[in-house]
């Protein structure tokens, strides 16, 4: 694929729709996730990145602002060709009931027309063998899982990868190779990603550019060299910032 | 034909019957009792009211008058089911009463004009406690199907937005749900047609009996009335889960927030 794809969150809202607590979970973000680019989406706990990433695939619609997809907004966009441009891997990966295979070939149906990946090799993509085609899916452990969904997510090529926390549940040996997978893919491809991660190491090995949230509020946005510049000077209220994230998922 | 019939006075000792049940909830401070005097009630006006239309219906026993009494019935009954929801609109009255119709027009079709072979057709007699009888398990078939869709679509969110996000339609990412809605509606029934006649005596059979008609004959319309029973269930459940299912996404393919948080 040749064609590369921006997008454009633009004071962007989004508030809870719980009556007895009403909360703002995003507010009037605005931040571009430059086309062929890997963008961090770094942030503590319940900053608002997951709200976030599901409003770029239209789970969610936003309460004001709009998201583009190359000047597009994605409202104007059919929903069919926007989902399949734009991979969702969910933060919590959930398996279809049946084998491996069988949650592949569900991805493979639901591209209809369009030409999509085949079982064959996919699963190698993702660093597993091709034994798991026949495994149970819902019988995986949640790393397992992860790259099931990352797989599924492949199979109709989409141009704009959204990530969340692909590696939260893998060992350190299985999450650098799901990182060099997320570099290749993005390399070859030219794919744009949106990486949601608590980890500034994982952020700076693999990003072009950085967004942080905080509290449902852009911090800021920067090229990498740039945000790690700025970070080693507010150091100290940015590593504060990162723990407490971590922390809190501990 | 010899039925004992029941005095005013005598049906007034069978309040014996509520007082021992307050009794009992009063003890166990269940906070029911504003519940029962008022189910109390309504069973009594409720019934003396409907003795009452029937008595003119029969007598009256006009087509278009049969007619409409059923329509009012099936709205009843979808008024119902919409109260029995925790997200009430018209769209979930309209569904209902969409699939109550449809499911009981079938029914009452066969066993009237095809089973029994009534004459004139539309005999207020037979008309009305069979469209009473398929109406209300219709109506309870509408409710469970309503019910579980929500509790199956909230219980696996992620699943369905995991659909939703490789591009499933809403009726793709919701196909499992709508499956066992419209099985657990329909459970009831199938339950009732293992146990009839052997742990349970349905009203209908034992009115009949007590009327003094031969068990043999009474049998006969019970079998019937399951058969059509079955049937009705089985449309309405699958017309309200084939209907409803929309009101739980949005035109852009989405669950929507409102319902499930
Ligand atoms: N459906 C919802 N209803 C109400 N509040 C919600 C809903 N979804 C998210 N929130 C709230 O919005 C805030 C942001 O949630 P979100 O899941 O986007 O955070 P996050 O940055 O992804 O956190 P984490 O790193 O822990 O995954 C949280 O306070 C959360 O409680
Ligand atoms: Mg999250």
């Amino acid at each position: 694929m040749s064609h590369h794809t921006t997008i454009r969150i633009e004071k962007v809202t989004l508030h809870s729709r719980e009556k007895s607590s009403p909360k703002t979970i995003l507010d009037d973000i605005s931040f571009t996730s430059p086309a062929g680019k890997i963008t961090a989406l770094l942030g503590p706990s319940g900053a608002g990145k997951s709200s976030l990433l599901r409003l770029m695939c239209r789970l969610d619609d936003p309460d004001e602002g709009r998201i583009f997809l190359d000047e597009k907004d994605i409202s104007d966009i059919p929903v069919l060709e926007l989902r399949l441009r734009v991979g969702m891997v969910f933060q919590i990966p959930v398996m279809f009931p049946g084998t491996v295979r069988h949650n592949l070939e569900i991805a493979q149906k639901l591209c209809r027309t369009r030409e999509c990946m085949s079982t064959e090799g996919l699963l190698d993509l993702v660093d597993l063998s091709d034994d798991y085609l026949e495994r149970q899916a819902e019988n995986l452990s949640v790393g397992e899982k992860q790259r099931v969904q990352l797989a599924r997510v492949l199979v109709s090529r989409p141009e704009v990868l959204l990530l969340d926390e692909p590696t939260s549940g893998l060992d350190v040996m299985s999450a650098e190779r799901i990182v060099n997978l997320i570099k290749r893919i993005n390399k070859e491809t030219g794919t744009s990603v949106v990486l949601v991660t608590h980890l500034l190491e994982q952020a700076s090995a693999l990003a072009d550019y950085v967004a942080l949230v905080s509290e449902g509020r852009l911090v800021r946005e920067a090229e990498m060299k740039g945000f790690l510049k700025w970070a080693k000077m507010g150091k100290f209220k940015l590593a504060a910032l990162m723990s407490e994230a971590r922390n809190e998922r501990n | 034909m010899n039925v004992i019939e029941i005095s005013l006075i005598n049906l007034s000792l069978s309040l014996i019957l509520v007082v021992a049940s307050l009794v009992i909830t009063f003890g166990m401070r269940l906070g029911l009792w504003k519940e029962i005097l008022l189910g109390t009630v309504r069973t009594a006006l409720q019934l003396f009211l409907a003795g009452l239309v029937l008595h003119y219906l029969f007598r009256w026993n006009l087509w278009y008058v049969t007619i409409l009494l059923l329509l009012v019935m099936t709205a009843v009954a979808s008024f119902e089911s919409m109260r029995r929801q925790r997200r009430r609109n018209l769209k979930v009255f309209f569904i209902a009463f969409a699939a109550v119709i449809c499911g009981t027009a079938f029914s009452l079709t066969v066993v009237t004009a095809i089973v029994i072979q009534v004459k004139p057709w539309y005999d207020p007699q037979y008309m009305i406690p069979i469209a009473g009888m398929i109406i209300g398990n219709s109506m309870s078939a509408a409710s469970l199907v309503l019910n579980r869709l929500w509790g199956e679509l909230s219980l696996r969110k992620g699943e369905v937005e995991s659909y939703l996000a490789l591009g499933a339609a809403p009726f793709e990412a919701s196909r499992h749900a709508t499956k066992e809605a419209i099985k657990a509606a329909m459970t009831p029934t199938i339950n009732s047609m293992m146990i009839v006649g052997i742990v349970q005596f349905p009203g209908m059979m034992t009115g009949q009996i007590i009327a003094g008609q031969d068990p043999a004959s009474a049998v006969r319309y019970q079998i019937m009335v399951m058969y059509m029973i079955l049937a009705a269930a089985t449309i309405t459940a699958t017309l309200t889960a084939v209907l409803g299912y929309r009101l739980f996404f949005t035109k852009a393919w989405q669950l929507k927030r409102e319902m499930f948080s």
